[in-house]
């Protein structure tokens, strides 16, 4: 009896499964995890350590990371020290065929410190502010980053990577244009932030951050910084308050009732509140928050 | 773009520079050591260097030879002094490991303490200065090291290389000197706790800085659903613990085992327990074996960046043979002693925390008979862990105390150097 036809249709189940298993890549970001998935499609499965309401600046490292990226082929980072916590779940999960991708490669980089850092800063980070994918415009270089990384892990899809690249880059570049005419009415705003997560929105809306609630980065609002604050806001008429929404909102409001601002939740990244489901709702989400506070600015 | 695959996966820093930069590091390397050969040699008065540089039966140095020997050596030093700081400066972004400094400072009052405690004496205690180093040695290994250094001299805490990966199933390699995972709590660094202090069981079982001993440690990662299980094993010697010598020379093989499975609840609350066993040969006349097991619990849930509630509990039970009695072959008598601890601690605010803590351990080999602790801790964390201030108010009972004796403990930890990520 010839066992030719089975042996067939078992190669053939097996090249099936071969061409049918996916890709899985591991994100430190939730906005990094959106793009990959424009990119991938659905070649690949991501998954992200942080889930967008979490402070990316502080995780801590649990056994679970460590299994989630032991099955991954590609681990992607946010990079520029934001995400140092990355290396001990990587070395933990004991994954030697692991491929680690940086998407902070390429950018320009804002606030590079010029001279010594130390802690007596406050949290300052030594290689430049990391909150980068929060200008759009930065968002087609993570975007070819992952691209390239993923054709590196899997060069047999080459194409597709490239063709949803392409189709990614004409949307985001579409989308870009729309956001930069909505933003005209928001040009030349001063506004203050908890935290200094912003120069990059700020950069591509044209919105000036003239102070930050934390009297330095990391560092917990004070009584004395928190006048020095209001007079500031009282003298130069600012009325927006931006806030993430995992930091506490006590000092904000009482800023706010001193000097009538309004406190604008603001999500720093994709999933951290309602409306920024992907990378391109969190520009509609942010875009829409800070026009609707600003047209209430009497 | 860099994407780093497989072998070139940790050493990012290093294998970016610029050859230009690594050619000024080395030649700072090389100067450096010249100069350190040279100035040694020239130790004015040193009569082996006659011996090794020059040959026994070498004739003295001349009045003129000694003086040019001299001031070569004044000079040479604060050269040294010089260049190797420099040579440190480039190198601190590439090769160099995170070095931190973490300095735990005590004020400690206690009332009807017996005198092995305190008595009733109030101190101030530089208690520790602990030293940590760590880096990845190549793609596939990392070192750790810490010192330890207080009243009693420099201890190395722990010394140990990692192969991190690129072994079957999942296993990861430490040797080396290290804090053997029996039990959760006897991984971790005391400054790691709001409590202040080591357990009860630990310091009776292991001796004051618990069960940190030479030895291999195999470990394997594997996932069960959304748990994540660890299996670990080692095999040691030295330490102190329970029925063996401290001294390595002195002691037998040991071996533990531990299996820990890690749960994660919701995006905001986990758990995880764990079971570590221990057996070794006696090193006294009663022959037999030790035998320890351990069971440990740990939930979190931290449902935003300003508060969270940790519960712990951790038990531990040892049966050992100790000579004399009428048990057992040779007149050997088997005893067990148990130990357990609890905590609970709040954190209310991004600052401040606060708990209470239950610490038992019966050890009727050691004289110490049944002691039960019991304590409330408090803590305030100006910049996370870089400055806290903690205060612990305990009170110790048991039939071998006297009466019960009340300790208060204000402590002040600082942290010098880069963050690092908080494991669960």
């Amino acid at each position: 009896m010839s066992h030719r036809p089975a042996l067939t249709i078992l190669g053939v189940a097996l090249l099936s499964l071969h061409a049918a298993a996916v890709v899985r890549v591991v994100t430190s970001t939730t906005d990094i995890k959106s793009i990959a998935e424009s990119i991938g499609g659905d070649r690949i499965s991501v998954k992200s350590i942080t889930t967008g309401k979490d402070n990316p600046h502080f995780v801590e490292v649990l056994p679970s990371y460590m299994v989630m990226v032991s099955k991954a082929a590609l681990y992607l980072k946010i990079g520029l020290g934001l995400d140092f916590w990355a290396g001990p779940i990587i070395d933990g999960s004991r994954n030697g065929r692991l491929a680690v991708a940086d998407c902070s490669e390429g950018v320009e980089v804002l606030e590079k410190p010029s001279g010594p850092v130390d802690a007596s800063m406050g949290d300052i980070h030594p290689q430049g502010n990391p909150h980068y994918w929060l200008d759009p415009r930065n968002g087609l270089i993570i975007a070819r980053n992952i691209e390239k990384a993923l054709v590196g892990i899997d060069p047999g899809n080459a194409t597709l990577y490239e063709a949803n690249l392409q189709k990614f880059e004409g949307e985001l570049e579409a989308k870009i244009g729309t956001w930069q005419k909505a933003a005209e009415a928001l040009q030349g705003l001063e506004i203050v932030t908890y935290h200094n997560s912003w120069p990059y929105l700020g950069r591509f809306l044209g919105i000036k951050t003239v102070g930050f609630v934390e009297p330095k980065p990391g560092i917990e609002p004070t009584a004395s910084h928190i006048a020095e604050l209001i007079d500031l806001m009282k003298s130069r008429g600012i009325r927006v308050i931006g806030k993430e929404p995992y930091f506490a909102d006590q000092a904000p409001r009482l800023i706010a009732a001193r000097t009538g601002a309004r406190v604008v939740d603001l999500p720093p990244s994709v999933g951290a509140s309602e409306g920024a489901s992907d990378y391109f709702s969190l520009f509609d989400t942010l875009l829409s928050r800070l026009s609707s506070a600003a047209r209430k600015i009497p | 773009m860099k994407v780093l695959k497989g072998k070139q996966v940790v050493c990012t820093e290093y294998l970016t520079l610029p050859p230009l930069k690594r050619d000024f590091r080395r030649s700072y390397l090389v100067v450096c050591l010249i100069l350190v050969v040279v100035s040694l040699t020239s130790i004015p008065g040193r009569r082996y260097h006659h011996f090794m540089m020059r040959g026994p039966n070498s004739k003295p140095y001349g009045r003129r030879m000694r003086a040019a020997r001299k001031w070569v050596f004044l000079l040479l030093w604060p050269v040294l002094l010089v260049f190797v700081p420099l040579h440190l400066g480039f190198s601190q972004t590439t090769v160099n490991p995170a070095l931190s400094f973490i300095g735990d400072m005590r004020f400690s009052g206690f009332l009807h303490a017996p005198a092995a405690v305190g008595e009733n004496k109030m101190i101030f205690d530089f208690h520790e200065l602990e030293i940590t180093a760590g880096a990845s040695l190549n793609p596939y290994a990392r070192a750790d090291v810490t010192l330890g250094i207080s009243h009693g001299g420099i201890d190395i805490e722990e010394a140990y290389a990692t192969l991190l990966r690129g072994l079957p199933l999942n296993l990861q390699v430490k040797a080396g000197q290290y804090r053997v995972d029996f039990g959760k709590l006897n991984t971790q660094h005391p400054h790691q706790w709001s409590w202040v202090e080591r357990p009860l069981m630990f310091q009776r079982f292991f001796g004051e800085e618990g069960l940190d001993a030479a030895g291999l440690n195999i470990s394997s990662l594997a996932s069960l659903g959304s748990c994540a299980l660890t299996l670990s094993g080692n095999v040691f010697s030295g330490g102190s613990y329970w029925g063996n010598s401290q001294d390595p020379k002195l002691a037998n093989l040991a071996e533990s085992a531990r299996a820990s499975l890690f749960a994660p609840l919701t995006d905001h609350a986990n758990l995880e327990f764990g079971f570590s066993g221990l057996t070794t040969r006696l090193g006294d006349s009663a022959g037999g074996r030790t035998t320890m097991g351990n069971l440990d619990f740990k939930y979190k849930w931290r449902p935003d960046m300003y508060s969270s509630v940790v519960f712990l509990a951790e038990g531990m039970i040892g049966s050992r043979l100790v000579a004399g009695g009428n048990e057992g072959a040779g007149g050997a008598t088997r005893i067990t002693a148990t130990g357990f601890f609890s905590s609970l601690d709040i954190q209310f605010h991004k600052q401040y925390d606060a708990g209470a803590l239950v610490d038992y351990c019966r050890d009727p080999v050691l004289g110490f008979g049944r002691q039960t602790g019991i304590g409330v801790f408090a803590g305030f964390s100006l910049v996370e862990e870089t400055y806290r201030i903690g205060l612990l108010l305990r009170q110790d009972q048991g039939p071998a105390l006297s009466r019960p004796y009340q300790t208060v403990i204000l402590q002040l930890l600082w942290s010098l150097g880069p963050h690092k990520p908080h494991q669960f």
